[in-house]
């Protein structure tokens, strides 16, 4: 097998605030592979943002990466000077964020937007660099692309602005692409163009992507493998088919049991899970997710299960799988 | 809708003991401009709608951001003033009544809303929030309401301890818990539930769609269930309307819409929601819908559909198809239904 595109180590990403330091994320391992999808799924507040955040290294005060190693090709993300990080952001990796009318510019226009990108990264000159602006948003699908690029974000349905997010963040052929909730702020009709685009694109350049969500239904249609985040922490990993038919870990098996199924029967009650997610600054010693565990023994309330090898490419944390 | 449409209703078993009629309802907001600030445009947010709620239904009410099923909600609660048509509760014709005869209504019909943050008063604490409707409507004594607001904190899963704290003590769950207990306050017999639980958790909504659903068995109630999440619809729903452009497209069983949608705009909405199996992700054929949701202000001739549907003909741009009963037992409003 060929060197890992991204290889993260025991990343820990705390926040150091006023009532006390907030293990966002602890403890978390994972790698991409050229070409791979990885979904990464969880509830608000397990850490998947951070995790992102962290890889491109734009954790903001009071948030800061205490551990663990991230390594780009070989090379460790966290050792980068702000020169190498340019490099990295946007061009060798970029991101997409949930929201696209807070992260595009109210005031410039499209085209400025796509092709400042471009310019940074691909040393074009202006001409170039519209053209190039042009050609993706063409690429995104959207109609009289040219002319378009003097518009601004207003001027575009919610849809359309997520395409031009999709084509800025595409525009310098990055390897890896860190979609944090792409699709949430979407309409479903709007969500299955902007997935069908982001999985075309993927695979004509070949990119990396890290998929964050909390929809189990875009992962099953989009992802290789799925990571799913407890409390900051990694609960299991596997491949997408394996989590959805034999998912090890009981939170993965109680997500899938809480949302209704288009197939399931109407009106048949939903396997809700108690309680609510622990507070991540004063965790439970053992498993996060033993107070709200229907396995849960003595031994899980004191002893924290390590991420480990369950079935064939499966890893789960925890003593009483399956 | 015209009459024969409503005796297709009648037909469905739709007439009997109906609790909220809804008919030819249009609700247009005024775009004002120019120097005078005259009205240029409306935007048609609902544009005739007919609609019946039977008692001890849940009604699901789909449809896209945009399409009007809040507004139309509303409009039935007459928290806005529909422009055209008329609303009957229990036979009583809302649209018509006199402001005073309305207030004493509204303690029948009550509304959840989406946003557990911004619907709740944060500066009162969550006793004062739900007791507020029995203090509004002087039910009982002060120890009267304080046992009733005790009472329904239990119902709905909250520590009555906790009476004392304020809204942002509490989760998004626990919130929407808020709201759903002040809804019940006054023993409503309808309640319009505005997509409450977009803004939860995985884990959350499954609670609150399992005390929602406890609930209505409990006190008899009517839900009127909006939502842009398909499978939680046909979870709770009875039957289900799906509503594109300020129009109904579809409405019938849930059976029937999910098993055997006519209207194509309802079968590129099933199609276009995610399913949480990778087999069946796998091997579906999905529609992609090209383009966006026109514009409200100004929709286009005939089906309100016909620039985005794949069977379109040149009769759906010039004739606006009725909501008409077709062979698979439910309404729905195109000239080439079916699959």
């Amino acid at each position: 097998m060929a060197e890992k595109l991204l290889d993260v180590q025991n990343l820990r990403t705390h926040f150091f605030t006023r009532s006390g330091v907030v293990k966002a994320v602890e403890d978390v391992s994972f790698s991409l592979e050229e070409g791979e999808t990885l979904g990464v799924v969880g509830e608000s507040g397990c850490g998947k943002s951070v995790t992102a955040l962290s890889v491109m290294r734009l954790v903001d005060q009071p948030g800061k990466i205490v551990g663990g190693s991230i390594l780009f090709r070989g090379q460790d993300v966290l050792e980068m000077d702000q020169g190498e990080l340019h490099d990295l952001r946007g061009g060798k990796i970029s991101m997409i964020f949930q929201d696209p009318m807070t992260s595009l510019n109210p005031v410039l226009t499209i085209g400025f937007q796509i092709a400042e990108a471009v310019k940074a990264h691909l040393k074009l000159d202006e001409k170039a660099a519209w053209n190039r602006a042009a050609e993706m948003l063409d690429r995104v699908r959207i109609p009289e692309a040219r002319r378009r690029l003097d518009h601004y974000p207003h001027e575009f349905s919610g849809g359309m602005r997520q395409r031009v997010m999709i084509a800025i963040a595409l525009s310098c052929n990055p390897q890896i692409l860190v979609a944090d909730e792409p699709t949430t702020a979407l309409d479903v009709t709007i969500q299955a163009q902007v997935l069908e685009l982001m999985k075309g694109l993927a695979q004509e350049f070949r990119t990396a992507t890290m998929l964050i969500t909390h929809d189990l239904g875009v992962v099953a249609g989009t992802c290789d493998r799925v990571n799913v985040m407890y409390a900051g922490r990694v609960v299991e990993s596997a491949p997408t088919r394996t989590i959805f038919k034999t998912p090890a870990h009981p939170y993965t098996q109680a997500l899938l049991q809480a949302i209704p199924r288009p197939d399931s029967l109407p009106g048949a009650r939903l396997a809700a899970i108690g309680g609510q997610p622990p507070n991540l600054i004063d965790l439970p010693p053992g498993c996060p997710f033993a107070p709200r565990c229907r396995k849960a023994q003595p031994r899980c309330r004191q002893e924290l299960p390590p991420l480990e090898t369950k079935g064939p490419d499966q890893k789960a944390a925890c003593f009483y799988p399956y | 809708m015209a009459a024969e449409a409503i005796d297709q209703l009648a037909q469905l078993g739709v007439s009997n003991d109906t609790l909220v009629d809804v008919r030819d309802v249009k609700v247009y907001f005024p775009i004002r401009g120019g120097l005078l600030g005259r009205t240029v445009a409306n935007v048609k947010a609902v544009d005739g709608v007919d609609l019946q709620i039977k008692r001890g239904e849940v009604l699901g009410l789909v449809g896209e951001s945009g399409c009007g099923k809040s507004t139309l909600g509303r409009a039935i609660l007459q928290l806005i003033k529909p422009t055209a048509g008329h609303v009957f509760f229990e036979g009583q014709d809302l649209t018509r009544i006199s402001p005073n005869a309305l207030r004493q209504r509204r303690a029948d019909m009550q509304m959840i809303f989406q946003d557990p943050f911004s619907s709740l008063d944060p500066r009162f604490t969550v006793g004062r929030i739900i007791s507020e409707p029995l203090q509004n409507y002087s039910r009982g004594n002060s120890a009267e309401r304080d046992h009733r607001m005790r009472q329904l904190m239990e119902v709905v899963g909250l520590n009555p301890k906790w009476m004392q704290r304020y809204p942002h003590e509490f989760s998004g769950g626990q919130r929407q818990r808020i709201g759903i207990a002040r809804a019940l306050a006054l023993n409503p017999k309808f309640i319009v539930a505005d997509e409450p639980i977009s803004a939860l958790d995985v884990s959350i909504q499954a609670q609150v769609l399992n005390l929602l659903a406890d609930l209505r068995e409990q006190f008899s109630l009517t839900y009127l269930f909006i939502a842009h999440n398909l499978s939680a619809i046909k979870h709770v729903s009875t039957r289900v309307a799906v509503m594109y452009l300020g129009h109904i497209v579809e409405l019938g069983s849930s059976d029937a819409i999910y098993q055997n949608p006519q209207h194509p705009y309802t079968i590129a909405l099933l199609s276009a929601s995610p399913v949480p199996d990778p087999d069946v992700e796998l091997t579906r054929r999905r529609i992609i819908l090209t383009g966006d949701v026109p514009s409200p202000v100004n929709p286009p001739t005939g089906c309100p559909f016909h620039p985005r549907c794949w069977k379109a003909q040149p009769i759906c741009r010039e004739v606006r198809p009725p909501l008409e009963l077709k062979a698979t037992g439910q309404l729905a409003a195109c000239h080439f239904p079916g699959a």
